[in-house]
């Protein structure tokens, strides 16, 4: 374990160089986030323009739903978006031997050896808009609900993680990732939709958007646990859902990887 | 002339053969860009539920997830996939000297394999939207005149022009940074969001739609749809397709610019 955070270490080191040394593209990427965002909150005050509540949760609720989601992807993406984005290019280029035969373990290496401080900010962004909402709605979470937030945000961190390399790790066999990175982008951005608007779906599909590609829950239970909703589908029901798609995807990439990274050496 | 021809189709039919290698990446983009829509037909119903009217800047429930079908297919028929990644890579890796020495412009060059991969994604993308289709038949609504279906196709064309020629132009900057991705994100996410492809533009507030039509993103997407859907009447159609015209020379001159300057830095490395 000491090991594992000595070499974490060094590459935050080595990645805050590279980025003071493309300060131009930090800013950007910053910028860009930034705006992506907003565009978010801007859809949010459209939909609102046209009703006052989806089923219980109004504006307020929805905004502070949106910064958990940013909240959540932002730090999946500081600490492993580009490692992830760059994994079809390691195995393009052959580099990945290189990070194989390190003596650490391999889906760590691979998963964490840039880190993003753009996207930390951006993350912060996110926390001022759960505040944000949090104080529109005149609401004051106890200590309780503040740590239960902040342990479902990490579970919720996990599936984010987890889920996108299990998508990644595909790119051994199909070699460009980036319909893998667009699959999840295009997953995921289910997440920001509260989850009463699914009442309607079949129980089956529910099933399947809660437990195995649970974008229901990801973003949703650390919201209302915040707040406290409790419309929509039973809160406990939710966070054990959550909180099982955490571990159970974090082991199912972990198989998936090992796997993959069979079919890799024999096929060079 | 003819000789001419005859270049641009061998062209067309290598790029044909190339992108068929891909075409499961092609089948799997497809898939992903469909799986949204399951989120939005749930999201939209519940708006339109708790909202107070059945209509939302003029579309019905319905309306709007025949307009999100829209989205689908003809961004699966029209939008560019990779092409700036290939363009940025002929430049960084030197593929591009090759392409110099022989007598074919590069801009027609790419032109040309954007066409073929448009044909091979449409063929791959025609059974998956038909599926889709039919999973939400209850939504579409083929029934306009022939002119209306003349006009779409006449706008959809120049969408393929321009989302082309956008693509192109970012690529170009190849040429000065080493990884575009900064910047093809960018654009990428400012035509996600002003194309279209999030929302109709004309539920957004008034003053901010009048801003946005005069950006050319509405032009690769959104002006399709809405010439399809009858949005748009003489005049109002008439500017559009105007606007249109003018991002694409805009969009074209400025490639030209870009390249001019671009290859005279190139060739002056490279010696």
């Amino acid at each position: 374990m000491k090991r594992y955070i000595e070499v974490y270490k060094i590459m935050l080191r080595n990645s805050l160089i590279r980025e003071m040394n493309f300060a131009v593209n930090f800013w950007l990427w910053l910028l860009t986030e930034f705006l992506w965002f907003m565009a978010q909150v801007g859809l949010v005050h459209v939909v609102f323009s046209f009703t006052d509540a989806i089923y219980g949760w109004n504006k307020w609720h929805v905004v502070v739903l949106i910064g958990t989601h940013q909240l959540t992807s932002q730090l999946f993406t500081a600490f492993f978006f580009m490692n992830l984005a760059n994994l079809s290019e390691l195995i393009r280029t052959g580099k990945l031997d290189f990070l194989l035969l390190q003596p650490v373990n391999s889906q760590f290496i691979v998963s964490s050896k840039q880190f993003g401080f753009d996207n930390l900010i951006n993350a912060l962004v996110g926390v001022v808009f759960i505040i944000f909402g949090c104080y529109k709605l005149a609401l004051v979470p106890s200590i309780g609900q503040v740590f239960a937030f902040c342990v479902t945000v990490i579970f919720s961190v996990v599936i984010h993680y987890a889920f996108s390399f299990s998508l990644v790790s595909i790119s051994f066999w199909f070699v460009r990732a980036q319909g893998m990175i667009y699959g999840y982008y295009s997953i995921m951005n289910m997440a920001r939709y509260p989850d009463v608007v699914w009442a309607r779906a079949h129980i089956a599909l529910r099933a399947v958007l809660s437990i195995v590609i649970p974008v229901i829950v990801v973003a949703n239970v650390p919201t209302r646990t915040l707040l406290g909703l409790t419309t929509g589908p039973s809160l406990l029901w939710s966070t054990g859902c959550l909180i099982g798609a955490a571990i159970g995807i974090l082991i199912f990439s972990n198989r998936f990887w090992k796997f993959a990274l069979r079919h890799y050496t024999s096929a060079s | 002339m003819h000789a001419l021809v005859s270049k641009y189709v061998k062209i067309f039919q290598l790029g044909l053969q190339d992108t068929f290698v891909y075409r499961w990446n092609f089948f799997i983009r497809l898939f992903f860009a469909a799986i949204p829509l399951l989120g939005l037909v749930f999201y939209w119903r519940a708006i339109f539920d708790s909202g107070q009217t059945t209509t939302i800047g003029g579309y019905s429930y319905h309306g709007m997830v025949f307009y999100f079908l829209l989205t689908l297919f003809f961004e699966a028929m029209l939008s560019p996939v990779e092409d700036d990644w290939r363009i940025a890579a002929d430049i960084r890796e030197g593929t591009l000297n090759a392409l110099l020495l022989r007598p074919i412009n590069y801009r027609a060059y790419r032109f040309t394999l954007f066409l073929s991969y448009r044909v091979v994604y449409a063929i791959v993308a025609l059974f998956p939207i038909l599926i889709v289709a039919f999973f939400f038949r209850e939504y579409i609504d083929l029934s306009r005149s022939w002119e209306t279906y003349a006009l779409t196709v006449l706008a959809a064309i120049g969408a393929g022009i321009l989302g082309f020629m956008i693509t192109y132009t970012v690529a170009l900057f190849a040429f000065w940074i080493l990884e575009v991705s900064t910047l093809v994100f960018i654009v990428f996410s400012l035509e996600y969001f002003f194309s279209g492809h999030m929302f109709p533009l004309d539920i957004m507030p008034e003053w901010i739609y009048r801003i946005v039509q005069w950006t050319p993103f509405p032009y690769e997407l959104f002006f399709v749809i809405a010439v399809y859907n009858n949005k748009m009447n003489g005049t109002e159609l008439l500017k559009g397709f105007c606007i249109q015209l003018l991002w694409i020379v805009f969009f074209y001159l400025f490639s030209k610019w870009l390249w001019n300057r671009g290859i005279k830095k190139y060739t002056a490395v490279g010696g």
